[in-house]
């Protein structure tokens, strides 16, 4: 079978402590001047999120990624949805992506829930042209227990991403299970898509907590990175 | 990388939007804001440097003069500042969807833009009060437009990398500024500077591309064509070199900015 996404030897290093942030130039010249006189270079101050992580995923397969803080799901799905590179192996993902890791980011509150809207399509890769198409439908679905104009920025943008899941994309899901306002309106997006058989999600959804996930019977499996630990 | 640009372009568009939408509704002034504050520095520089400090303007009246390099300096100065902090500051975007990360300088170079078309329509009153003939000249005003556009453009988004790489940076950069408002002939002519610092004026890419824009828009003249030359040849230079620098730096930027 033709796996949609594909994983090689996928390895990420993060550097922790001092070097985790961005440097200063004037570190960095220091450093430069105490190089003739410093013998190799540590690179114990970096950590391995990810080492050597291979796997497919078939076309319509959605796959549940588990494991325990700081396993390496969110990274793997930065990596798949091109936030981050890889320091190691490589990824294949057919078609566009669809990421949805922590959701929130690009609203701003000086602009009105239409132009959100807008705003928030684009920053996920639609069109204008597809933004207006799917409008009625962003702004239906959506709880109507605010004002359209205060709608929070991230369920505007759940509401896009759902919509998107229509065009057949690779779907890349960041689930912070706990806050049960947050699962229901995810719930509410499944369920709703499901229903009219347009559930057409091909890709990674990362779980941090099992509770409250079982409404997604669709998952085939889900692989452990235990090995990640 | 152009056809990934082009393919997200309504990013670009919309970010810039949104950045001249909220620019004016949290300004009490609003729109007024892009006029008053080129007018008012222009009004400042009169009575400054023309009044009192007696600083000439090479015969053309001291508001014109002054206003003709303003409004492309102000551009300048703000793309430079504002798309040098573009990165370190839309670190949400970074960290969380993935979009070619050259759009958000380029989107703050588009959103002055606004500014600079509404800086120059005042020149329009100019004409008008002082009864400046248009002259031919006015027809290289669209291609200075470009040339300032991508200079600032060139320079900004090399500083955005360069931005999230030192944190230190962009302390340096309004000050960097500031210097060379002083070093480029905004406030005096580039021909009253004695022979023994012209090559201060001449390295200057924005000597040319200030001048060019008087030569533009005030009829009688002249403009040394080789600063103009090498502005376009140092833009030129420095737009390769900082998209390059960009690109390389652009795969760790999610990582520690």
């Amino acid at each position: 079978m033709n796996p949609s996404i594909q994983i090689r030897g996928l390895s990420k290093r993060y550097r922790i402590g001092r070097l985790q942030q961005g440097r200063t130039l004037r570190e960095e010249i220091v450093e430069l001047a105490k190089r003739p006189f410093v013998r190799g270079v540590p690179d114990s101050e970096s950590i391995w999120a990810l080492k050597d992580v291979s796997f497919d995923v078939g076309d319509g397969e959605v796959v549940g990624i588990i494991g325990n803080n700081g396993a390496g799901k969110s990274t793997l799905l930065k990596i798949l949805s091109k936030i981050t590179y890889p320091t190691e192996g490589n990824v294949k993902v057919k078609g566009r992506v669809a990421s949805l890791l922590e959701v929130g980011t690009g609203f701003h509150e000086e602009l009105t829930g239409r132009e959100n809207v807008y705003l928030n399509g684009s920053i996920l890769g639609m069109r204008k042209r597809e933004v207006d198409k799917h409008f009625d439908a962003i702004v239906a679905f959506w709880r109507r227990d605010r004002p359209f104009d205060v709608m929070l920025g991230e369920e505007c943008r759940h509401h896009i991403a759902e919509r998107r899941c229509v065009g057949r994309l690779q779907r890349i899901d960041d689930h912070q299970v706990g806050s049960q306002a947050k699962a229901g309106r995810q719930q509410r997006g499944h369920g709703r898509l499901r229903r009219s058989g347009q559930l057409d999600l091909r890709g990674g959804c990362a779980v941090h907590r099992l509770r409250g996930r079982s409404d997604l019977p669709d998952t085939s499996g889900a692989q452990s990175l235990s090995g990640l630990d | 990388m152009l056809s990934e640009l082009w393919t997200y372009r309504e990013l670009a568009y919309f970010l810039a939007w949104r950045d001249v939408k909220v620019r004016y509704k949290q300004t009490v002034l609003g729109v007024l804001w892009a006029v008053l504050q080129p007018f008012l520095t222009m009004v400042l520089f009169t009575v400054l440097f023309g009044q009192l400090a007696k600083i000439p303007t090479d015969g053309v009246p001291g508001p014109i003069f002054y206003f003709c390099a303003l409004v492309p300096w102000t551009y300048f100065s703000s793309t430079v500042s504002n798309a040098g902090m573009s990165l370190v500051g839309n670190r949400d975007l970074l960290t969380k969807i993935y979009f070619p990360r050259l759009i958000l300088p380029i989107s703050v170079a588009l959103s002055n833009l606004v500014d600079f078309f509404i800086g120059s329509a005042l020149f329009i009153g100019f004409i008008l009060y002082y009864e400046i003939p248009l002259g031919l000249n006015l027809l290289l005003w669209p291609l200075l437009v470009v040339l300032m556009f991508v200079l600032s453009l060139a320079l900004g988004l090399f500083l955005a990398a360069l931005n999230v790489k030192y944190r230190d940076f962009r302390y340096a950069i309004p000050f960097a500024i500031q210097l060379l408002m002083f070093a480029t002939p905004i406030i005096y002519p580039a021909s009253m500077v004695p022979e023994k610092f012209q090559w201060i004026v001449a390295v200057n890419p924005l000597s040319g591309l200030i001048e060019a824009f008087r030569y533009a828009m005030v009829p009688d003249r002249a403009l040394s064509w080789n600063f103009l030359w090498f502005s376009i040849a140092v833009t030129v230079v420095l737009l390769w070199v900082g998209v390059a620098y960009f690109k390389k730096a652009e795969k760790a930027f999610a990582d520690i900015v």
